[in-house]
């Protein structure tokens, strides 16, 4: 997963510099606040034993290997952002020194591997410690599983950065200039290896890790489940959010989401035919979808609101409602259970 | 070869290329002039469209790495780096979008991979950050870099030496459960390793007045020679970008 230089074009690296920066920074200022003057010695070692971890290649049923990032473990016994910062030092000497992944995609694998990772982990650990209580294995369950998690969202990010260059970074004559495959190409294939193998590897070392500390050094990770800081949730709301547009790149409609205006259209058309296998779509909407469709009209229809022409800027919006919708919804629902 | 050796030759590759990548051969100049030169051309050649001028870029860097010393092992090690993405993405790109693409993904890659191996070996490690430390990365991150470096080492001989006393007590063959077991105590007790040596480092630097601040000695001077060598590599990357597009 670390994206070597020269695969991903100059400004998608340049944007996932700036898009990792924020999180460097209030990492840094957390962790300053937190640890003071211990700051550099803990993330140093810690930088340093995560680069040796990424070494221990872990035999996986079927006779393969892999080998693990260190994430979920960074996570689990430093916390996210400190966590986020070792992860991005160790990379950083991996590419400066073992040709490890690029330079300029330094960012790229910092924000796929460091900063979603380790959010991504502390978010299912928090919320697997809630769901498994204080059972002897929950923690070791609960790093494993969230670790396993962040692994492959970090893969999916990786496959969408990789997927999306075809899109925009092409030559006069339409050829692509960097990563040539599409996303229904880039996102099969990093998820197909890190479901199972490196997935895997994340789960097994670090479930194995805790295991042992547990019993050994029980002090290194935090027990039972601790407060719940809705920080980091935020935080991998707000990159989610920020991802949005990457549904504008798909062409089409998804299966079956057609509307009856799309039987008239002939682009539209085509795509259901390819969908149906090759059977000719009906000349005209079937009654039921055609009576039904007027039932409803969204406000934010096709997360594209009326008064706003940027159809990015439209999707995000749509995701921030759609997430404060939710939020209304299930904290009414809680306070209502809590009351009966 | 069961899993324990095979990590062990690997933690033993890893302590020799360390050891390699500690500065080896000719140096001279001001490490800030090598750093900006190594952005410049790295990011001109992953902006370069035409597989002709990166062959051309990588023959000049390989030539200037052969002519400060580098063997031609050592450059080949350093370019094995990139082959992993080769063979994932470039091979299949050739079936996909031709052989220029592909060859350009590949030279694209070693060329940045040439660029910042030739800058590491001709260059001290301290100096890097000094470097780095000059050109206004925050001193937490450089101190942060040079400490992990320095404990890298210090982790991977620990780790060797474990996996050495755990095998020469094995009698027999160990199932792959056994296996992972094995590793994960050896990479627990390495945690709880490196969070102690942590706490005895932060002592140590306590009791010798460390309080957080970092000062680092700053005496670098553009010589002449580093100012022709900042204009020279400049000239190259706006070249390699322009005629490149």
């Amino acid at each position: 997963m670390h994206i070597p230089d020269g695969y991903l074009s100059p400004s998608t690296c340049a944007t996932l510099y700036t898009a990792s920066a924020p999180f460097w920074y209030v990492a840094l200022k957390k962790v300053k606040a937190r640890l003071h003057t211990k700051l550099i010695p803990r993330l140093a070692l810690f930088a340093a034993f995560s680069f040796v971890l990424m070494m221990f290649n872990v035999p996986l049923p079927g006779g393969t290997s892999g080998h693990a990032t260190g994430v979920g473990l960074a996570t689990v016994v430093l916390g996210p952002w400190a966590g986020m910062l070792a992860i991005s030092t160790a990379l950083l000497i991996q590419a400066l020194f073992f040709g490890d992944g690029g330079i300029t995609a330094f960012g790229a694998n910092a924000f796929n591997m460091a900063i979603a990772g380790c959010l991504v982990t502390y978010v299912f650990y928090r919320l697997l410690l809630r769901v498994f209580g204080m059972r002897p294995w929950a923690q070791a369950a609960a790093a494993a599983i969230a670790a396993y998690i962040a692994i492959n969202f970090s893969a999916l990010l990786a496959a969408i950065e990789f997927g999306i260059q075809p899109m925009f970074f092409k030559d006069a004559a339409g050829h692509p200039l960097y990563a040539p495959f599409p996303l229904s190409v880039t996102i099969p294939a990093m998820l197909i290896g890190h479901l199972t193998f490196a997935g895997l590897a994340e789960l097994a070392i670090t479930g194995g890790v805790v295991t042992y500390l547990k019993r050994t050094s029980p002090g290194l990770i935090a027990a039972g489940p601790a407060p719940f800081s809705w920080k980091p949730v935020a935080a991998v709301l707000a990159l989610l959010i920020i991802l949005t547009p990457v549904g504008l790149l798909t062409a089409g409609r998804a299966f079956g989401e057609w509307s009856a205006q799309d039987f008239q259209n002939a682009d539209a058309r085509v795509q259901i035919e390819r969908a149906a296998g090759g059977a000719p779509a009906p000349s005209d909407a079937p009654n039921g979808l055609r009576r039904f469709a007027k039932l409803w009209s969204a406000p934010l229809r096709d997360y594209s609101p009326k008064f706003i022409s940027n159809p990015s800027a439209g999707y995000i919006l749509s995701a921030v409602v759609g997430v404060a919708l939710l939020l209304i919804v299930i904290l009414s629902f809680g306070a209502l259970a809590r009351r009966c | 070869m069961n899993v324990s050796r095979v990590l062990e030759s690997t933690l033993s590759q890893l302590t020799g290329a360390l050891e390699q990548s500690e500065s080896t051969l000719k140096t001279g100049g001001d490490p800030r002039v090598k750093v900006i030169g190594a952005l410049l051309v790295t990011v001109a050649a992953v902006s370069v469209r035409r597989w002709e001028i990166l062959i051309a870029l990588l023959v000049l860097l390989s030539g200037v790495a052969i002519s400060a010393g580098m063997t031609w092992k050592r450059l080949c090690a350093g370019w094995a780096g990139g082959l992993f993405f080769a063979a994932v993405v470039a091979v299949p790109a050739v079936f996909n979008s031709g052989w220029q693409l592909a060859l350009l993904l590949v030279l694209r890659s070693e060329a940045s991979l040439t660029c910042w191996l030739l800058l590491i070996l001709t260059t001290p490690f301290n100096l890097v950050l000094r470097a780095l430390q000059a050109l206004s990365v925050p001193t937490v991150f450089i101190a942060i870099l040079s400490m992990t470096f320095r404990y890298i080492f210090l982790l991977v001989q620990t780790a060797q030496d474990m996996l050495l006393s755990r095998r020469s007590r094995i009698v027999g063959r160990m199932t792959g459960a056994d296996h992972r077991r094995m590793l994960s105590s050896t990479a627990g007790v390495l945690l709880g390793k490196s969070m102690q040596m942590s706490d005895d480092v932060y002592h140590a630097m306590a009791s010798r007045g460390f309080r957080g601040e970092i000062r680092v000695m700053q005496n670098f001077e553009m010589a002449t020679r580093d100012w022709s060598l900042l204009v020279s590599v400049a000239a190259l990357a706006a070249a390699v970008f322009v005629t490149g597009r």
